[in-house]
This record gives C-alpha cells, structure tokens and sequence, in this order.
C-alpha cells in the first residue's frame, strides 16, 4: 500500500504540474483583498475626478444629476478669488517649509554625522573607528 | 510622525495662554494668538510642518553623508581646503540628488497639506489658512460643488507636476559624478 502511493505521487505531478501557474484566475484572487481597495478607493475617483471636472454635479442630485458644462469649470476657476487666494497661500507655505526642512535636516544630518559618545552602540561610526 | 500627533502636540505648545512658546515669548512681551490670528496662523502651521519634516530629512542626509567619496575628503585635506570650502565643493555637490529627492517629496507633500490644517484650523480664521487642498475639500465637501471641485484637483494636480519638473530641471548636470 505505501509503495503505491510512492509510485503514483510522481505520476501526478508529471501528468497535472501541480505548483505555481505564472498566469490565471487564481492570481486575481490571491491580490482580490488589496486590488479592491485600490480600485474603489484610488483608481475609480481617480479617473472620476477626471470627467467630473467637466460636469456640473452636486452629489445629492445622484447620478442623474451630472450635467457635462465643458470647460465652464475651469473659466469659473481662473475668475474666482477664492481660489487664486488660496494658490498663494499654498506657494507660500510649500516656498517656506519646504527649504527650511531641507535646511534644518541638512545641519542635523550633519551634526548626527560624526562619532558621538553613544556610538560605539550605533551602526557606521564604530566600523569608523575600527578601520 | 502622524499629522495628529504633531498637531494636538503643537497646539498644546502653541496655547495662547498656557502654551510654553508664548511662555517663552512673554519674556520679550509678545503674545501670538496663533491659530486665533489670522496673520500668525499659517506661520504656525508651517512651524508644525517643518518640525514634522526635519527628522526625516536628517535620516535620509545623515544616510547619504556616509555614501559621501571619502578620497574627496582626503584630497581637499592634504591641500589644506577650509571646513567651508570642503562642504561647498564636495559635501554639496555629492548631496544633490538627496536633497532634489527630498525637495520633490516635500514640494509634492506641501502642497497637498490637508491634515494638519483639517485638524487645527480648519481654513481659519476666516480664509487665512485655506490652502489649495482644503479649498478644494470646502467646495466638494462642503458646498458639494464636485464638478468644480474635480476641476480644482486637476489644475492642483497639473500645477504640482510643474513645480516638480521646474525642480528636477534646475538640477541636471549639477551632481557630482552625474
């Protein structure tokens, strides 16, 4: 009885090829939980957010309720205060925090760069030390 | 760091009585209503967001110093190069492409920036700390205006991918060994 089922194991596998197919449904499924979420969550507004810039749409009129306007929406942006005040907030905030956190993280990764009196415990400076 | 730990953390420093900044400041008797002033709300927020990117650039700094060409070093040490002229001719150089990598992510994640100013102060006071993403999420979010808020996105989207090249262009050809 054991060496029948020795003798059949390897006819199986020659005949079938269990193991891991490259391609197939399979695959998806394996990806499913995580493919979902992207799509729902990054690919599907992604592309609406595409085609909705060219809609008028209010969210509680439903589906129903988008009406395509062209490019009205992008004349209305280029005359509207609102957001051309907050483009120079923006501008100034990212002009602002951006070098500054460059800077600043440049002089304390500079400063960390250097044997210190801890150490002899810590990675680079002590293989330093050593050679 | 997450945005709402930095957030509750400065507000607390920040507090406009209590807050250990203005404890600090009363010393030379000035006292910053913070996130109550509509001149020094932005300021504050941007002093949150540096302080919440500093530690990250000095990891990826820290680690690209150590790749820095030591023979370099050496050289501009035997003939008698100053601490200055060794940062200016070598560490700088040899650092661009870090600090391009790390201005493009920041530039990108700058204006973007939605949590923090979600969290403290909500655009306010007024419209002083409405930047691109929170105008954005008022007009689709609040006023429920999407299509014009889509259209926002998009030309956020497409002013972003501008500034980004802007950057990596002002680079090319200035690295050290690139």
């Amino acid at each position: 009885m054991a060496t029948a089922t020795v003798a059949a194991a390897p006819a199986v596998r020659t005949g079938k090829q269990p193991g891991i197919r490259p391609s197939g449904w399979v695959g998806f499924l394996f990806i499913a939980p995580n493919l979902l979420g992207v799509v729902a969550f990054t690919l599907i507004p992604l592309i609406s957010v595409v085609v909705l810039a060219f809609t008028d749409w209010n969210l509680v009129s439903g589906l129903g309720g988008i009406t395509f306007t062209g490019v009205d929406n992008f004349v209305a942006i280029a005359r509207d205060p609102g957001f051309w005040h907050a483009i120079a907030l923006t501008l100034a905030y990212v002009a602002v925090s951006v070098p500054l956190t460059v800077i600043l993280g440049l002089g304390l990764g500079i400063a960390l760069n250097r044997p210190l009196p801890a150490v002899p415990y810590c990675g680079r400076s002590s293989s330093s030390r050593t050679s | 760091m997450n945005v709402v730990a930095i957030g509750m953390t400065w507000l607390m420093l920040m507090n406009p009585k209590a807050g250990l900044v203005n404890q600090v400041l009363d010393v030379f008797g000035i006292q910053p209503a913070w996130f109550a002033s509509s001149h020094w709300a932005l300021p504050a927020l941007i002093v949150m967001a540096i302080w919440g990117g500093v530690g990250y650039c000095s990891l990826i700094y820290l680690s690209a110093l150590q790749d820095a060409p030591r023979q370099l070093y050496e050289a501009a040490d035997i003939d008698g190069a100053s601490a200055w002229a060794k940062f200016r001719v070598i560490t700088w150089p040899s650092l661009l492409p870090t600090t391009i990598f790390l201005m493009v992510t920041l530039i990108i994640g700058a204006s973007q920036g939605f949590g923090l100013i979600a969290l403290i102060t909500a655009g306010g006071p007024g419209d002083a700390t409405t930047t691109i993403s929170y105008y954005m999420y008022q007009t689709g979010f609040q006023f429920y205006r999407f299509g014009y808020a889509s259209a926002i996105g998009l030309v956020t989207f497409v002013g972003v991918l501008v500034l980004t090249l802007l950057t990596w262009r002002a680079q090319r050809g200035r690295a050290l060994n690139g």
